[in-house]
């Protein structure tokens, strides 16, 4: 039932992302979304899922958005529309291609794969994800902490003063 | 049903205390700076308080026509619960076994990350330059802070082993303080914990010489109330982490005298927040976001270090 009501949050949170008007409300709707998802993973019991989607994208990455957009324009009185014809006519054939793919998979494996973390036998805590990201997942790690760090020196060169 | 009503009472005690920090604060300021603080509702001024919050209810619930409403109404609300959300995981006598136990730690610094939207969101809504200068100044001071209150903490997690905070309370118990080896640990998260909560020398985001009040300028009323409570409640949850996590806790129900010390410890740390408030100024706000990002992160990074060669050394 709590799995339910999350998800139809969800799903409508984030079709107000993209008919809001108002850019603001879109990102604040975008992040209800996000927790709601992060509501779906407390349910299912990956409580460090969970966590770690509400302080990374949620609690980081979204509120960068929100201080760009607060910097650079001041949308309270402008009403940006982000659809027209044009846009709506490509987007919306993407959008649908992408539903037929997911309602064909669906349609071929069912929909009973919802309890495959409850049945897995490893404990959701962050000891097991840990031992994974540095034994499995080592170069994936290795790489994206060079990617990072790459930012991190262009966003300094970036910043330097004149 | 019974769990229910004890949390009920746990909610309203909490907001109760939140209230009558603002009494203790103005006597204790009162007292130090040798002029009298409130002292006329009841015995030595005790209920105080209660007139604030009648008037503060009483008052007229007025938004902006010029706002943008709904997250007007919303901010508060966000800035409020996060706060109430993060007093779960503290291990306590009504729930001392709940899933979330296993991220504890992690769970408070999620809510603090939200908790940043309802300063964000109050200084876009409220459509007012002070507001939206504050919000954007309070926003970066605390996403920078933030990571320094996680990043304070993971020596302890990675001595004990572990996120969760009884665990954390038991590994004190049984070994030793986490003052004692994660003192860079502790002043860091002491100072974090002041910026989050934008007490007095890290309130340039509410500074009244230059933003007239920051973020909530156009709030009146009970709404500014939450504000207001939110704050005196996060430092309630910031003195328990401490004492939680650096002066070994509370453990379990045994023993009334435990309580007393424990109730104590927090006493000691509140009281330390509005001495801090009292005796220093307040520094500039670039001064602030440098110190943060010169002195703390490199700190922070080594006693890190140091913490991961010592744990290994002792193991192997």
């Amino acid at each position: 039932m709590l799995f339910y009501i999350s998800a139809i949050i969800a799903i409508v949170s984030t079709l107000n992302v993209i008919i809001s008007n108002n850019i603001i409300h879109a990102l604040l709707h975008f992040i209800i979304s996000l927790i709601s998802i992060s509501m779906i993973f407390f349910f299912i019991g990956a409580n460090y899922a969970g966590v770690l989607e509400i302080i990374i994208y949620a609690g980081a990455i979204m509120v960068l958005f929100v201080f760009v957009v607060m910097m650079l324009l001041n949308p309270i009185k402008k009403k940006l529309s982000f659809i027209n014809l044009k846009n709506w006519i490509s987007t919306s054939s993407l959008t649908i291609t992408l539903l037929g793919l997911l309602l064909i998979t669906i349609l071929k494996y069912g929909l009973n794969n919802r309890n495959i973390l409850v049945g897995s036998t490893i404990p959701h805590t962050p000891h097991p994800f840990s031992v994974l990201l540095f034994t499995t997942y080592l170069i994936t790690v290795e790489i994206s902490a060079i990617i990072l760090l790459t930012a991190l020196i262009i966003a300094s060169y970036l910043g330097r003063k004149q | 049903m019974n769990n229910i009503i004890k949390h009920i009472i746990f909610i309203v005690v909490i907001f109760i205390s939140g209230a009558f920090m603002s009494f203790i604060e103005r006597r204790a300021l009162g007292l130090w700076q040798d002029r009298y603080g409130p002292n006329r509702v009841g015995l030595f001024g005790i209920f105080q308080f209660i007139a604030d919050v009648i008037k503060i209810i009483f008052k007229e619930d007025w938004i902006p026509p010029f706002s943008d409403n709904k997250l007007f109404v919303f901010s508060p609300i966000i800035s409020l619960i996060t706060i109430i959300l993060s007093f779960i995981i503290l291990p306590n006598a009504i729930n001392n076994e709940t899933d979330l136990n296993n991220v504890g730690i992690l769970f408070v610094i999620a809510m603090a990350g939200i908790n940043v939207y309802s300063i964000l969101f109050a200084g876009y809504s409220s459509c007012n330059k002070y507001a939206l200068i504050g919000a954007i100044r309070a926003s970066a001071q605390s996403i920078s802070y933030e990571v320094f209150i996680g990043l304070s903490l993971m020596g302890i997690v990675s001595i004990s082993g572990s996120l969760n905070l009884i665990n954390i309370i038991d590994y004190q118990n049984t070994h030793f303080w986490f003052l004692i080896t994660q003192t860079i640990g502790f002043i860091t998260f002491l100072i974090s914990g002041i910026c989050v909560t934008h007490r007095h020398p890290f309130d340039q985001p509410e500074a009244e010489q230059e933003l007239a009040d920051g973020y909530h300028i156009e709030y009146s009323g009970m709404k500014w109330g939450m504000f207001f409570i939110s704050e005196y409640v996060n430092i309630i949850l910031i003195s328990i982490l401490i004492v939680n996590l650096f002066f070994c806790g509370y453990k379990s129900c045994s023993g009334l005298h435990l309580l007393i010390l424990f109730i104590t410890k927090i006493l000691v740390f509140i009281v330390l927040f509005i001495i801090i408030r009292a005796s220093i100024p307040r520094p500039k706000y670039y001064q602030v976001m440098s110190f943060c990002w010169k002195y703390c992160l490199p700190l922070n990074l080594i006693n890190l270090l140091l913490t991961g060669i010592i744990i290994l050394c002792y193991n192997t």
